[in-house]
């Protein structure tokens, strides 16, 4: 009991230490994988991502022969590894270092700034 | 009985809740505080009430809704009789009898929860009912009479005759509380093995009932320390809060212990100390009876 | 008294996992004890077989929240040994610092859950307070905080250089200092040692039978360390298991809140020591034949064993966490203790059934 009670009165007297969540948020240490996001202009259709990916997120449908090739990936399936992104040729693909906000539905969604 | 009585009476049932809401809100901060933690608002309790009174009516059948009121009503009686310079005997009978109707609506449901809930509390009945009454035959020694009325107008604050059994009614308060190491039958939250034992089965507007007589109790076991210190009032109302910051203290700083220890603790420590005081006022002549 | 069975679990507050025991009361009293498990089974083993084995780590690693890194350490360590795979020391040294930061924050929630379980919140928070150093570390250098997917086939993704390792040195320093102010609370507060000591008696030779592992049999006085095998660095590090002849609930406190000691004192060493080079080598081939590793997870041995028949795919994958081998000693423990104190020896054995069902 006396060893916890030194705890307690530091704790009282030096304050709370938890952020009220959505109003502070906490900066991101530099190099975390946070939101992947796709910019499908630079990409080349290579394929390396889609078949790289352990959670088959991304995935390539069409062909390059009609020119319709499209490159879709989905966030709710992707594990946030990183591996497309290091493979990624032409940096079609750039992680972010904070996540992604919470989301109620499937949207795609692109990021106006430029990547770090 | 004439008309500033019930003017009383009516006032202190509609402050009682609002003190004990608050008091628990304090309670909250405190504790998230000494754990590092920002913690509710204040007014938490409350707005958990309204969100509990505002959930749809799910009981098992009527009957732990009918134990749930009759715990309601004896509690308020006994607060009433407080208010109303009654009886101190009579009011701790009444006391004991709602804790008994709690530990009935839990076991008139048959979920094993509730049921070693019940036992517990029981058992917890058994560990802090005598020190309570203890305490009202110290200070009916001492005063010469069980009434509310008489103890207020004692002229010499009973703290100085008996601190011990004021030590006595600290381990029934964080029984009462359910604060550690006394959550035995149900914890503050909901992690202990009985989930909350006596309050399992109960849900929406009947646990907000429940919630609403948690905050009559308290602020009737308050009062009661706080006859400690009478003349004046203000000390005696610093005594009791200065107690329950203790038993707060005290709930962050121990674990949840068995009923056996709690048992030990309340029949050897609590009565023994009441006893000791008793022996020490009566036979040792400290402060005979005026 | 009649028998009332009393479900404890898979849905109860003091125990946030899928497992049921159906305990069999006599007034407080625990007399029967059924373990029901098979709540949450999610095929991982049979979905590795369907993956390449190269993004099995990812796979592996979710086999459990708690001690992923080891999960894929062990995979990797698998495939190393069936590919013969030469993986560059920089790599082991850095597989050795994250292990150790992994049991760290293992053992530090399982105090807290501890702790919780005794109703004792606030050294409940001040464990998982502590904690958040460790994964603020396991954050900064690996990229995320649980799921940390550095360690490849091969060796790790990330590096840990000078200016990073400056950081971490002072995060691990205010972790010490936090954990100086909880560690004397788990080991000499009176409630807590009421509540543990004497509860859960695991005897020594039947710890040894019944095929217990990590910390639990590690309490009941056998110096059994998978570590002592010397996988990655263990080996150059060096280090005595730490054992504890309680056989109790208490001595599995302590040898957890010793091991927290002695992870911290590798986890420097490992720093410390990083020799320079490669943290990778290139994977080229696929794995043909059979092989089996052990490593020694927070909870107790892992075993997983794997057959490759030259494609990229594992014909089969076993993965035996160390939950389920301590299942069993909950059989012993249990019967006879009070209803009371259930929660405090199913808690001792650190129960991940995540893990057991993979």
């Amino acid at each position: 009991m006396p060893q916890m009670l030194s705890n307690i009165i530091r704790n009282l007297v030096r304050g709370p230490v938890t952020r009220r969540y959505p109003k502070t948020k906490r900066t991101a240490f530099p190099g975390v994988r946070g939101e992947i996001v796709v910019f499908e202009d630079r990409c080349c259709y290579c394929g390396m991502c889609s078949r790289g990916c352990p959670a088959n997120a991304i995935s390539m449908t069409g062909s390059r022969k009609n020119g319709d090739i499209t490159l879709g990936y989905n966030p709710f399936a992707c594990i946030y590894c990183g591996k497309c992104v290091e493979m990624c040729p032409c940096c079609a693909l750039v992680m972010y270092e904070d996540q992604a906000p919470p989301r109620y539905k499937m949207e795609r969604k692109y990021r106006e700034n430029t990547p770090v | 009985m004439n008309g500033s009585d019930i003017l009383m009476a009516l006032a202190a049932l509609a402050l009682a809740p609002l003190i004990g809401g608050i008091l628990r809100g304090l309670d909250r901060i405190l504790t998230a505080r000494m754990q590092g933690r920002i913690g509710p608002p204040l007014w938490q309790p409350f707005y958990d009430f309204i969100k509990l009174c505002a959930k749809s009516k799910k009981a098992s059948h009527r009957g732990p809704v009918v134990w749930a009121w009759a715990y309601l009503v004896l509690t308020v009686t006994a607060w009433l009789l407080f208010v109303l310079r009654q009886d101190l005997l009579i009011l701790l009978f009444i006391l004991a009898f709602a804790g008994a109707s709690l530990a009935l609506g839990a076991f008139s449901v048959r979920s094993p929860y509730a049921h070693f809930g019940a036992y517990r509390e029981l058992l917890q009945m058994l560990a802090y009912e005598p020190i309570l009454l203890l305490a009202a035959v110290a200070i009916f020694l001492k005063t010469g009479s069980f009434m509310v009325g008489d103890v207020l107008g004692f002229e010499q604050p009973l703290l100085i005759s008996l601190p011990l059994t004021l030590v006595a009614v600290l381990i029934a308060l964080g029984i009462k509380m359910r604060k550690s190491p006394f959550d035995i039958a149900a914890s503050e939250h909901a992690h202990q093995e009985l989930v909350r034992g006596v309050y399992t089965e109960y849900s929406g507007p009947t646990l907000a009932l429940i919630e609403l007589t948690h905050w009559y109790e308290l602020v009737l076991v308050l009062g009661i320390i706080s006859l400690f210190w009478v003349i004046p009032l203000w000390v005696g109302i610093i005594i009791a809060l200065s107690c329950y910051f203790l038993e707060i203290l005290i709930d962050n700083i121990t674990a949840r212990l068995r009923w056996s220890w709690m048992l030990t603790v309340g029949w050897s420590l609590g009565v023994g100390l009441i006893l000791l005081n008793i022996v020490i006022v009566e036979f040792f002549g400290l402060g005979l009876r005026l | 008294m009649p028998r009332i069975t009393f479900p404890f679990g898979p849905q109860h507050p003091v125990l946030p996992e899928a497992i049921q025991l159906q305990l069999t009361c006599e007034d407080e009293k625990v007399v029967e004890v059924t373990p029901v498990i098979g709540y949450m089974h999610r095929g991982i083993e049979k979905a590795a077989e369907g993956n390449p084995f190269v993004n099995n780590v990812f796979l592996c690693e979710r086999v459990c929240g708690i001690c992923s890194f080891m999960h894929a350490l062990t995979y990797c360590q698998l495939i190393e040994g069936l590919m013969n795979i030469n993986v560059p020391p920089r790599a082991k040294y850095l597989r050795v610092f994250w292990s150790e930061l992994s049991r760290i924050h293992s053992h530090m929630l399982w105090i807290g859950l501890l702790a919780d379980a005794l109703g004792f919140e606030s050294l409940f928070m001040q464990c998982w307070r502590a904690r958040e150093v460790i994964l603020d570390v396991l954050e900064m250098t690996t990229g995320q905080r649980v799921i940390q997917s550095s360690c490849v086939i091969g060796g790790v993704r990330r590096n840990i250089d000078g200016e990073l390792a400056k950081t971490v040195f002072n995060l691990l320093d205010e972790f010490k200092k936090q954990w100086d102010a909880i560690s004397p609370v788990v080991q000499k507060d009176y409630t807590i040692r009421a509540r543990t000591e004497g509860k859960g008696i695991l005897p020594k030779e039947q710890a040894w039978e019944l095929g217990i592992v990590g910390p639990t049999l590690r309490a009941s006085g056998w110096a059994h360390d998978c570590r002592l095998l010397g996988y990655a660095a263990y080996g150059e590090l060096g280090f005595q298991p730490v054992v504890e002849e309680g056989c109790d609930s208490y001595a599995r406190t302590l040898v957890r809140v010793r091991e927290v000691d002695q992870s911290l004192e590798l986890a420097y060493k490992a720093l410390n020591n990083l020799p320079e080079g490669e943290i990778a080598v290139k994977v080229k081939g696929f794995p043909e034949g059979e092989a089996a590793v052990c490593v020694e997870q927070p909870r107790g041995e892992l075993f997983e064993y794997a057959r490759g028949n030259g494609t990229p795919h594992l014909e089969r994958l076993k993965i035996r966490t160390p939950t389920f081998a301590n299942i069993p000693a909950l059989l012993v423990m249990l019967p006879g203790s009070e209803l009371a104190d259930v929660p405090v020896i199913t808690l001792s054995i650190d129960p991940c059934i995540a893990c057991t069902e993979r």
